[in-house]
């Protein structure tokens, strides 16, 4: 592949030789360093191939071997710079873009964020951009070092990073710091007490003395496990009480739907382009908006081989909104409380054992209710510090 | 005018075999390598004296070689190297 991009750049020529000597011709042609190559002999001599450059000075070696040189084919680079040079736009055109390619691979166009697993990452931008890196940034006069002090001090959960230029590209490259084992506080003096009224109906004491059995009814605050325990020497020892206490409560959820309610909806949508190539941008759109209107922007850039080429296309979604009423009728409202009560479900009572469930619909003159009663198996132990004088 | 040792021939081992030394390869006579049939490499060729498809006869200096078969072609051409490509049907030397 090399040796065919090494003749095309030179040029070569196909050329046949006839005459009485061609074998001389050949020896005459090594002897004097020229390459010859691909010849393959015909009945009256023989084709072979050239470089452009040692074609120029075969002339004497044709005469000395009595042989002639008919040129059969041309190949390569010179002889298209040839046939194309009085075509000063192609000259022109390829300056420009070998100007424009030099002075833009100065400047940075994309900016990666890798292994980021906690942080935020705008918060992280907004930062790196403050910090003068961003899209089109010049190279030389973007301090890496400072920036990666800079985003140390502000994020305490980096624990190292790096800035690495990588042609046009910016690579930051993240390690977050581990986050600290929680660590149970099992030396302070604690009871456990109950977080909410129930019936008990398993206990399971790690530390400190229980004071109820299954099968106790308990009131929120009532004692469960004490941390003063007696010891055999009749003394009062204080520990931290552990412990899990699961207990049948009862909880009631109120839900409510409006029968008539306002909302707001968009009446119109204006979509404003504009054209953005380097720093610039170019309005492709020439529509003016009040201020009533609510605008949400969309950039889409270019790109190639993920690297982002400062060329793209910038959106302005602009809708304007109106307010609209409605009435909400029995069957509409049933569904839209039922949906509200399945996601309060979902979200709060996730370490609940959810036993019955018992639903009441009512309804006034202004909203549509909807009462649920559970009754379910919970851990209700909670701990409450003994102050000890 | 080179002159070269008389080959020791290994005793214990019983082989037949001439000990190949520093001298011996690098030599100024001609080395000619076949591989297979299809390709040849010559070293210390001193040009071309016949040039088709069916027979190739090469100046070794001393002697000549005349390589024949068909579909003939020279790979590749220096002042002292040249390789023969093609099917090998017979190697001929001549004086």
């Amino acid at each position: 592949m090399l040796l065919y991009i090494l003749r095309f750049l030179r040029g070569y020529v196909d050329f046949r030789i006839i005459g009485r000597f061609p074998e001389r011709f050949i020896n005459l042609c090594s002897r004097r360093g020229i390459r010859l190559f691909h010849p393959t002999p015909t009945d009256d001599g023989f084709f072979a191939s050239m470089f452009l450059s040692d074609y120029k000075r075969i002339r004497k070696v044709a005469y000395k071997s009595s042989v002639r040189l008919k040129v059969v084919a041309r190949h390569g680079l010179p002889f298209i710079i040839h046939k194309y040079r009085f075509r000063k736009g192609i000259v022109a055109g390829a300056i420009i873009f070998l100007i424009i390619t030099l002075v833009l691979r100065s400047f940075i166009w994309t900016v990666e964020i890798n292994g980021v697993e906690t942080i935020s990452r705008s918060d992280l931008y907004d930062k790196i951009n403050d910090g003068g890196l961003y899209i089109g940034t010049y190279k030389k006069n973007f301090d890496s070092y400072a920036l990666e002090r800079k985003l140390m001090e502000e994020f305490d959960d980096i624990g190292w990073m790096s800035i690495n230029i990588l042609g046009t590209k910016a690579e930051i490259e993240i390690k977050e710091k581990e986050q600290k084992p929680e660590i149970t506080d099992s030396i302070t003096p604690c009871n456990i007490v109950a977080s909410r009224d129930g019936l008990i109906t398993e206990i399971y004491t790690r530390s400190g003395k229980a004071h109820i059995t299954s099968g106790s009814a308990v009131i929120e605050g009532q004692l469960l496990i004490s941390g003063a325990v007696e010891d055999s020497l009749g003394g009062i020892r204080y520990v931290g009480a552990e412990g899990e206490v699961f207990a049948q409560t009862t909880r009631t959820m109120h839900f409510s739907a409006p029968k008539s309610s306002e909302y707001k909806t968009t009446s119109e949508v204006i979509n404003r382009h504009r054209l953005i190539f380097l720093w610039s941008e170019f309005p492709l759109t020439l529509k003016n908006i009040s201020s009533e209107y609510t605008s949400l922007i969309k950039t889409d850039m270019m790109s190639m081989n993920n690297t982002v080429i400062p060329f793209g296309l910038r959106t302005e979604l602009c809708s304007l909104f109106s307010v609209e009423s409605y009435t909400l009728d029995s069957e509409s409202a049933h569904k839209r409380l039922e949906t509200d009560e399945v996601l309060w479900r979902l979200f709060s009572m996730q370490k609940c054992n959810e036993i019955t469930t018992e639903y009441k619909y009512t309804d006034t003159k202004e909203e549509y209710m909807l009462d649920a009663i559970y009754t379910c198996i919970e851990d209700i132990a909670e701990k409450e510090n003994i102050i000890v004088n | 005018m080179v002159f070269y040792k008389k080959h020791s021939y290994s005793e214990n081992s019983g082989e037949d075999t001439p000990k190949k030394s520093i001298k011996d390869i690098f030599t100024d006579k001609p080395h000619i390598e076949i591989i297979d049939n299809k390709t040849v490499n010559i070293e210390g060729s001193k040009g071309v004296m016949e040039y088709s498809n069916k027979v190739i006869r090469v100046n070794l200096g001393e002697y000549s070689v005349v390589f024949s078969g068909r579909s003939l072609a020279l790979r590749c051409i220096s002042p002292t190297v040249l390789v023969i490509e093609g099917f090998i049907l017979n190697i001929e030397f001549c004086m």
